[in-house]
């Protein structure tokens, strides 16, 4: 029996017994996915109460609708679609943006002025620069936080979670091709603001 | 390349080990510090990104969630079976009381018939109504998650 015969009859025999009334079962649901749904409601949601329902939320949808789930994806990322949907639906009763264009419309980038002037003037290296790692990451999460919250839950879901762009198109229900386009966008958005920002602090 | 240096997409192909023309990448990244700083840039941010913090667990969550969700066991699709049978058993009954309903009104003779059916009509709609309903919104339910798997 190879690893996905085995996890899938594991995964039903896991689902029977929480149908079948065993309801602490489904603990081990909830251990299994919890690190993914938390990733993805709280990319998707600033609002700390609101994280919190949409948590449970999506456990309950996750519960009501077992007997729904075909073993057309693992079931990490059925849960995982139902706690986008769940963090989408949200946002649209809020009317909170879901998404919005970070535009690159020919996918070329010159290297900005700022890059430029550096390049010709210093050393290339930005690790030469006196910035600590904790100053790198502060700045880091302040852009991502400039992000939409579907780029950033994508940025997450690759970088973090080390999704591939099928899976990741399987809980957003975008396609591969459109998950891969947004995540480079966002990552070129993250690097590009990333680098005007050190190159302020050097003036 | 329109302007001479790589593209931020052949970058981003190169450091994430994506398909793309390795060779011309790499010889280019050799003699090119204006698309090595980019890559270097990427890197960083790359490795920067894996090493933020995720989010924390909630304690406590898990041990919630199962108080609350013992209190009603998940649907399965043959909890169905019991309410249907017994939309069809009201079906049944009533068209054997609309059947009967001679007897019946005999029976309560002291009641004027004219209650009677349509009270027994009334009732047999809507209980059909609502298995009807509640089959349909289940369907529904289900349908809709089979979708968002594709
Ligand atoms: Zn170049």
């Amino acid at each position: 029996m190879n690893e996905t015969t085995e996890n899938r009859l594991l995964t039903k025999v896991l689902i029977e017994k929480i149908l079948g009334g065993d309801t602490r079962a489904f603990g081990s649901i909830v251990r299994e996915t919890e690190k993914l749904v938390r990733q993805i409601v709280f990319k998707m949601v600033d609002n700390a109460e609101d994280r919190r329902d949409l948590v449970q939320d999506v456990y309950f949808k996750v519960f009501q609708n077992l007997s729904g789930f075909k073993f057309q994806s693992k079931l990490p990322t059925w849960v995982g679609r139902i706690a986008y949907n769940t963090c989408v639906n949200h946002l649209s009763k809020k009317k909170l943006t879901l998404f919005s264009d970070l535009s690159d419309p020919d996918g070329e980038e010159d290297v900005h002025p700022g890059l430029q002037q550096t390049l010709d003037g210093r050393s290339p290296n930005k690790e030469e620069q006196a910035l600590d790692e904790k100053e790198r990451l502060a700045i880091l999460q302040a852009e991502i936080g400039r992000l939409s919250p579907l780029h950033r839950t994508l940025i997450f879901l690759y970088h973090q979670d080390e999704m591939s762009y099928q899976e990741i198109g399987q809980i957003t229900g975008l396609p591969d091709g459109t998950v891969k386009s947004y995540l480079f966008r966002a990552r070129k958005a993250l690097r590009e603001a990333i680098s005007k920002k050190y190159d302020k602090e050097e003036l | 390349m329109k302007s001479g240096h790589l593209t931020d997409i052949e970058i981003q192909a190169y450091v994430l080990d994506e398909p793309a023309d390795r060779q011309t990448i790499g010889q280019h990244l050799e003699e090119c510090a204006v698309c090595r700083s980019r890559e270097a840039e990427y890197r960083q941010l790359f490795s920067d990104l894996s090493v933020l913090p995720g989010p924390v667990s909630e304690p406590g969550l898990e041990e919630e969630l199962l108080r609350r969700l013992s209190a009603g066991r998940p649907r399965r699709s043959q909890d169905i079976l019991l309410p249907f049978l017994t939309g069809m058993l009201a079906i049944a009954g009533g068209t054997a009381i609309y059947a009967c309903r001679w007897y019946i009104r005999n029976l309560f003779a002291y009641l004027s018939g004219g209650y009677i059916l349509p009270s027994l009509a009334a009732a047999v709609l809507f209980l059909a109504g609502s298995v009807f309903f509640m089959l349909k919104k289940h369907r529904r339910e289900v349908d809709m998650l089979n979708l968002l798997i594709r």
